[in-house]
């Protein structure tokens, strides 16, 4: 006999739209698809599709799998089969012992690949590893301190926006995990937030992908705004007297500035060995070790990042309200590191007597190598002639030192301020 | 106040940081050139056993005449 009941139990999914509060029945809904949305804006190419397309799959799923289910009494009754991101992250609401972790695990499919890669930073690690295996740091050996002076000015919105997040409300940690953003460096944000505002993780890393994403959307309108059509057309020659570097010398000093950094930075060191060890197989010529990093741990961890973000995006986390303004915040700090950005190309452009495209300085927003790809793409549109790509990814990798120096900075400085 | 005060404080500090990287990178890049790492002979390091191509030559060599011998 199908009874009331008996068909709530079948069509959980559905039935759990009227177990909660309404407006968590909507935010379903709409995340739903959004979802969609995301992995069709992938798929055109508007956003990053390597990202999007997992996420905006993981996203539309979690929230229309929701069932009657709460293993941990963690949200009145009702869960998913997916992750309890709370086990480990919040240490307020967090699983109370042993026993509730092997549960969880066990019970959640991509529990595992969460605890064990996600919260505690691992999956950052390999994402950065594949990261220093697509870098060149010819690039920056090329032009050490034009790169190095756009990525500082790229970084404004990292800096800028701790001011304003603690008008909020939020703790100058919390403040600080928020505005990494602003450097747009998705391992960066995963990093500095579990260290500084662990309990604002899962909110912080879904924010700070979902724009890292629009950055390849909206910075272009942004050049267009600020850099006029004579400026943006500025072709560049190559520095005079450019050295030349061979695999063998570029690897050697990637190898020191690795030690150096991690020397200065201790707190950023596991991100900052992750980078130059990705560097340094790149150059070494161990073509297995190249094929590892490039193939399957580049594209296995973003893969499993960009499913885990989607899964994490479910009704009850977005709808937290700490999310709204983490929303403006983050906007805010990538906005003001584009805007920065274009000021560091401008003064390099005036510096330089004219010979350096001030579009160049969107690419010291160090979202590898998607900002130098916008920034080609940008200057090829006035001028097919114009090549600019070398100097914006030396300003891009200069871009994730300065990142990881502000991890390091934010991590030893804000930690000691209570 | 105090948080833009203490946001600048990380800027200065990082902007010396990054100064600092940003002026020892074209000494790094003179002191390797000053190692000349380079060497005339090509080293395959991909292959765990051996140091260098001529070093494979010669234990395959090895096995050639070890087989040749023991028929």
């Amino acid at each position: 006999m199908i009874t009331h009941e008996s068909l709530k139990d079948i069509f959980q999914g559905a039935a759990t739209l009227f177990a909660v509060e309404p407006k968590i029945a909507f935010a379903r809904i709409g995340l739903i698809f959004l979802g969609l949305f995301l992995m069709y804006l992938g798929r055109k190419g508007v956003l990053e599709a390597l990202i999007m397309i997992p996420m905006g799959l993981g996203m539309a799923t979690i929230n229309a799998a929701v069932m009657f289910f709460d293993p941990l009494n963690l949200h009145s009754g009702v869960g998913n089969l997916f992750v309890e991101p709370q086990a480990g992250a919040d240490p307020v609401n967090t699983v109370q012992n042993a026993a509730d972790l092997m549960t969880v695990l066990q019970i959640d499919w991509l529990q595992p690949i969460y605890t064990f890669t996600f919260s505690n930073g691992l999956i950052a690690c390999f994402v950065f590893l594949g990261i220093g295996g697509l870098l060149d740091i010819g690039f920056v050996l090329a032009r050490p301190f034009t790169s190095m002076i756009i990525a500082l000015f790229a970084e404004l919105g990292s800096f800028l926006t701790i001011p304003i997040a603690t008008a909020f409300g939020f703790t100058i940690q919390e403040a600080a995990a928020i505005s990494i953003v602003g450097g747009a460096d998705g391992p960066m944000v995963l990093f500095t937030s579990l260290k500084l505002a662990p309990e604002l993780f899962v909110p912080i890393a879904v924010v700070a992908y979902l724009y890292l994403g629009l950055t390849y959307g909206g910075y272009p309108y942004l050049i267009r705004a600020l850099v006029p059509k004579r400026l943006r057309s500025l072709p560049m020659s190559p520095p005079k007297n450019q050295k030349q570097y061979s695999a063998f010398e570029k690897m050697a000093v990637a190898t020191i500035m690795c030690v150096l950094l991690s020397f200065l930075l201790p707190v950023a060191a596991p991100l900052i060995f992750c980078l130059f060890l990705g560097i340094v197989i790149r150059e070494s010529g161990i073509k297995a070790f190249q094929d590892i990093i490039n193939g399957p741990i580049l594209y296995g961890s973003t893969m499993f990042l960009g499913l885990m973000l989607g899964i994490l995006c479910d009704a009850n986390t977005i709808m937290d309200p700490k999310i709204l303004p983490l929303l403006l915040l983050g906007c805010t700090a990538l906005l003001l590191s584009g805007i920065g950005g274009l000021m560091g190309g401008y003064f390099m452009y005036f510096v330089s007597g004219g010979k350096v495209n001030p579009v160049v300085g969107i690419a010291g927003v160090s979202c590898v190598p998607t900002t130098a790809k916008v920034a080609q793409k940008m200057v090829s549109k006035d001028n097919p002639q114009a090549i600019i790509m070398p100097a914006a990814l030396g300003a891009n990798i200069s871009g994730v030192i300065t990142t990881a120096i502000i991890a390091g900075v934010f991590c030893s400085l804000f930690k000691l301020v209570q | 106040m105090e948080s833009l005060v203490a946001a600048l404080a990380a800027y200065g500090i990082t902007i010396v940081f990054a100064m600092v990287i940003a002026c020892l990178i074209p000494l790094l890049g003179a002191f390797v050139k000053m190692l000349k790492l380079e060497s005339e002979e090509a080293v395959d390091i991909s292959v765990p056993s051996s140091n260098s191509m001529k070093e494979e030559e010669s234990i395959a060599v090895a096995i050639a005449v070890a087989r040749s011998q023991r028929k």
